[in-house]
C-alpha cells in the first residue's frame, strides 16, 4: 500500500519543477538547471538548488537585490 | 542468552562505589502508562532521585532508557534517552540520542541502566549479556572522544560493540558537557556529560546477542515498508538524504528567524558558505543511525589540520548556528573544525555556541575585556578565537572557566549588565533561532520541560503557510479538537494547541524510541499517532490505540512538569528574555522585518496552553488532572527517600 504522500512526491523526471517563493508563497516554474530565478509574482531574484532533476529548492537570495540590504554591514 | 519479552522493562542499578548491579524488573503497567525511553525515564527520575539533591553529587542518578520500540523492526528505532538532575539548570536534566547505543542495550538484556554513587577512581562499563563489568579508566581519563573510542574499541576488539564515552568537558565537569555515542551522536543538552564525569565514569561499552521477539513479524515488516515509504518519499527527506539538517538554514536564513551576533540581527548576509549546499566539496557520504533509511547525515574529512586523520559527521543545523551566524563567523571550514571540537571534548554544540555569542556581545560592549579572555580578541568573526574559546571551556581556563558554568552562573560571576544579554530559558540557552516573528516557535521554548528547547515542542510546519485544511487533519487527532487553528505564522491564536500537540507527540516518539524525523516534524505527511498505534501493536503486541498513546504522551509530559515543579519551576520560568519583547528584528524578509513579540499576547498564548494541559493558572496540575492521568501523589516530595 502505497501513502498518499509518497505518491505525490515519489520521483518524476517528466513533472514540472515548480518552487516557492520564500517572500510570498507564490508557486513558480523555473528553467530547467538554473540557479537563479525571479519570483513572477514579488519580484525577488532567487538562488535555486536542484536536489534532482525534478525537484529545485530555493537556496537564498540574490543579496544584491533583497530589499533593505542597503545600509547592512555586518 | 535466552529471549525475553519486547515489553519487559529490564532494569540494572549499577553501584559504582561498591561496583556491584542488580537486576530489576519493573512493574508490566508501567509499559502502557510510561511507554520506555524519555518517559519512563521521568517516572524512574522520580523514583531514584532524592528531591533537590546535588545534580553532581553521588545521590544523582544517571539514567539511560531505551525507548519500547528501540531495536525493533519499526524504522529509525535507534533513540535512548538520558536522565539526572540536570546541573546546567537545576531542572530536569534529560536528552536523547540515536546512534546504535539504544539497540544494543536491548540486545545486552537491558531497557534501562540506573547508575548511582561516585566511584574512587575513574572506570569504564561494560554490559553485555545481562551483566555490568567495571574496568579501570585512569588512562583513559584526559583523553578526548575520539582517542577514548579509538582506545576502547583496541582494547575490546569487538567492532560491533557500542561505546558511550565523555570527554574532557565531562571530566571537568563543563555544566553543559555532553554524552558521545560516536563521533558524533551526542546527548546533548542539559549537561548529562558532567553527570557522568562526577561519577568518575569514563565509558560505557555496551554488546548484546541477545533478541526482541517481535509480536507479529509479518505484519510489522508489512507495516513498517509503508511508514518507509511515507517518509522517504516526503520532498523534506529527499532534502536531508543530500544535505541533511542542514538544509534549515537556507530558508530560516533567507527569512531572518536565524540568531545573528548573539541576539543583535536576525540574518547573516552574504553567507553563501554556511549554505548547505557548502558542504558539498567535504561530504564523502551520507551516514545514518540503526534502523533508518533517511540518512541525514554527511560523513566529512578534512585535508589538513589537527582532524585531517579522522571522520566527522554532520554539521546538523545548529552547528551552522552555533560556529556560524551566533559567532558572525561565514565559513564552513570553521563550522566543520569546531564541529569536530566540540565532538571531541565532548561540549553541547548549542550550549556552547551561544555561550561564546554572549561573551562575544558583552566582549563588544566593554563588559568583558581582553583581561577576562586571555588575551583573546573576541571580536565577531574571529574563527581562531571561537575555536580557542571552545578549548578553554573545556579545559576551564580564562574566560572558559566562567562560561562553563552556564548562563546563569556565568552571568552572575561577570556582573554588571551580562544577563541583559543572555538568551536562555530556565537556564539553558537556545538554539540559534530567532523566534521574534514566529509566535508559536517561541511559545514553545518559553514552555520546554528542559529549558529553551527546540526539540521539545516546535511546531515546524507552522512555517509552512500550509492550507488550513491540511493543518486541521494534523492537529485536530486524536482527541477531536475543536478549538481555534490558524495558518498564519505570525499569529499568536490557535498556536498553544500546536505547541501542546507537539509536545505530546514528540514525547511519544521520544517514550518509543523513534527518531523526530520520522513524524510530523518537518512534514505534516510523516507518521503520527495513528502510525504509531500500528507499530507498537505489530512489534510489542500492546494495544494501545492513538487516543491511548496521546494521553500516555500527555501523562509523560505532566509528569516531566511535576518533577520541575518540585525544583522550584513558577510560571515566570516559562518566560523569555526582555530582548525577545523590546528590540525588533532589523533584518529579513517583510514578513520577518521589524518584529518583536507583545508581552500581552505571549503571556495569553503561555495561559491557554496552560488550559488546554489541565494546568492552573501557575502552571500547576489541577487535581482533575492528576487524577486523570493516574498521577495523584506524585507532586511535591516525589522521592524523599532517594530510590530503593
Amino acid at each position: 500500500m502505497m501513502a498518499a504522500a509518497e505518491k505525490k512526491n515519489r520521483p518524476d523526471p517528466g513533472r514540472q519543477v515548480r518552487v516557492r517563493c520564500l517572500a510570498c508563497f507564490a508557486r513558480f516554474v523555473p528553467s530547467p538547471a538554473s540557479d537563479r530565478a525571479r519570483c513572477p509574482a514579488c519580484g525577488l531574484w532567487w538562488r535555486l538548488a536542484w536536489v534532482g532533476e525534478d525537484f529545485a529548492k530555493i537556496r537564498g537570495p540574490v543579496w544584491e537585490s533583497f530589499p533593505g540590504m542597503e545600509d547592512v554591514d555586518i | 542468552m535466552s529471549q525475553v519479552s519486547v515489553t519487559s522493562q529490564r532494569l540494572a542499578v549499577i553501584d559504582l562505589e561498591r561496583r556491584t548491579f542488580r537486576v530489576e524488573q519493573l512493574d508490566p503497567q508501567l509499559t502502557s502508562r510510561f511507554l520506555g525511553g524519555r518517559g519512563l525515564a521521568a517516572r524512574l527520575l522520580m523514583q531514584y532521585a532524592p528531591r533537590g539533591c546535588d545534580p553532581l553529587g553521588p545521590e544523582n542518578p544517571l539514567i539511560i532508557s531505551a525507548g519500547l520500540l528501540t531495536g525493533t523492526m519499526a524504522s529509525a528505532s535507534a533513540r535512548v534517552n538520558f536522565a539526572a538532575r540536570s546541573p546546567l539548570t537545576g531542572l530536569l536534566g534529560s536528552s536523547n540520542m540515536g546512534g546504535g547505543f539504544g539497540p544494543e542495550l536491548r540486545w545486552a538484556g537491558f531497557e534501562h541502566l540506573v547508575i548511582r554513587g561516585r566511584a574512587s577512581e575513574p572506570l569504564w562499563l561494560y554490559v553485555r549479556d545481562g551483566k555490568v563489568e567495571f574496568f579501570p579508566a585512569a588512562r583513559l581519563w584526559g583523553q578526548g572522544v575520539y582517542q577514548t573510542r579509538r582506545s576502547l574499541y583496541a582494547e575490546i576488539a569487538d567492532p560491533r560493540a557500542q561505546v558511550l564515552c565523555i570527554g574532557p568537558a565531562g571530566e571537568n565537569q563543563v555544566r553543559f558537557a555532553c554524552i558521545m555515542g560516536g563521533i558524533k551522536s551526542a546527548a546533548g543538552r542539559t549537561g548529562m556529560g558532567a553527570v557522568m564525569g562526577s561519577k568518575n565514569l569514563k565509558a560505557i561499552v555496551c554488546r548484546g546477542r541477545g533478541d526482541l521477539p517481535i509480536a507479529r513479524p509479518e505484519k510489522a515488516l508489512e507495516y513498517n515498508r509503508r511508514v518507509i515509504g511515507q517518509v522517504v518519499s516526503s520532498k523534506v527527506s529527499r532534502v536531508m538524504q543530500r544535505w541533511g539538517t542542514a538544509f534549515i538554514f537556507d530558508v530560516t536564513n533567507t527569512t531572518g528567524l536565524v540568531r545573528t551576533r548573539n541576539f543583535q540581527y536576525n540574518q547573516l548576509p552574504r553567507s553563501e558558505d554556511l549554505e548547505c549546499e557548502a558542504m558539498e566539496p567535504y561530504s564523502q557520504s551520507m551516514a545514518a543511525c540503526f534502523g533508518c533509511q533517511v540518512h541525514c547525515r554527511h560523513r566529512y574529512r578534512l585535508a589538513s589540520g589537527p582532524y585531517r586523520d579522522f571522520w566527522g559527521q554532520g554539521p546538523e543545523y545548529s552547528s551552522l548556528g552555533a560556529f556560524g551566524t551566533e559567532v558572525g563567523c561565514r565559513s564552513m571550514r570553521t563550522v566543520l573544525e569546531c564541529n569536530h571540537l566540540v565532538n571531541d571534548l565532548g561540549l553541547d554544540t548549542i550550549e556552547t555556541g551561544s555561550m561564546i555569542a554572549w561573551a562575544m556581545e558583552l566582549y563588544e560592549k566593554g563588559i568583558l575585556t581582553r583581561a577576562d579572555t586571555g588575551g583573546l580578541e573576541l571580536g565577531w568573526g574571529n574563527d581562531r578565537a571561537v575555536a580557542e574559546m571552545i578549548r578553554q571551556i573545556a579545559y576551564r581556563r580564562h574566560l572558559g572557566d566562567i562560561l562553563a558554568r552556564g548562563p546563569l552562573p556565568a552571568a552572575e560571576a561577570i556582573g554588571k549588565d551580562s544577563r541583559r544579554y543572555l538568551i536562555q530559558v530556565k537556564g539553558m540557552s537556545s538554539l540559534h533561532s530567532d523566534e521574534r516573528p514566529t509566535p508559536s516557535l517561541a511559545l514553545n521554548i518559553a514552555v520546554a520541560s528542559r529549558g529553551a528547547d527546540h526539540l521539545r515542542g516546535r511546531p515546524a510546519i507552522d512555517l509552512y503557510n500550509l492550507p488550513l485544511d491540511l493543518l486541521e487533519k494534523v492537529y485536530r487527532r486524536p482527541d477531536g479538537y475543536d478549538g481555534p487553528l490558524v495558518n498564519d505564522w505570525t499569529s499568536y491564536r490557535g498556536k498553544a494547541r500546536m505547541v501542546m500537540w507537539q509536545e505530546i507527540l514528540y514525547m511519544l516518539v521520544d517514550s518509543l524510541g523513534i527518531c523526530k524525523f520520522h513524524t510530523v516534524f518537518f512534514s505534516p505527511n510523516h507518521p503520527a499517532f495513528e502510525e504509531f498505534s500500528q507499530l507498537v501493536e505489530y512489534n510489542t503486541g500492546l494495544e494501545l490505540s492513538a487516543r491511548q498513546l496521546w494521553t500516555a504522551g500527555w501523562r509523560c509530559c505532566v509528569l516531566e512538569r511535576i518533577y520541575n515543579l518540585d525544583h522550584g519551576l513558577a510560571r515566570d520560568d516559562d518566560w523569555l528574555p526582555d530582548r525577545f519583547f523590546d528590540e525588533p528584528t532589523p533584518l529579513g524578509l517583510p514578513v520577518a522585518r521589524g518584529k518583536c513579540l507583545d508581552r500581552e499576547k505571549f503571556a495569553a498564548m503561555v495561559s491557554e496552553y496552560y488550559r488546554l494541559y489541565g494546568l492552573d493558572r501557575d502552571g500547576r496540575p489541577s487535581p482533575e488532572l492528576l487524577n486523570r492521568l493516574g498521577l495523584s501523589g506524585q507532586l511535591a516530595g516525589h522521592a524523599a527517600g532517594g530510590g530503593q
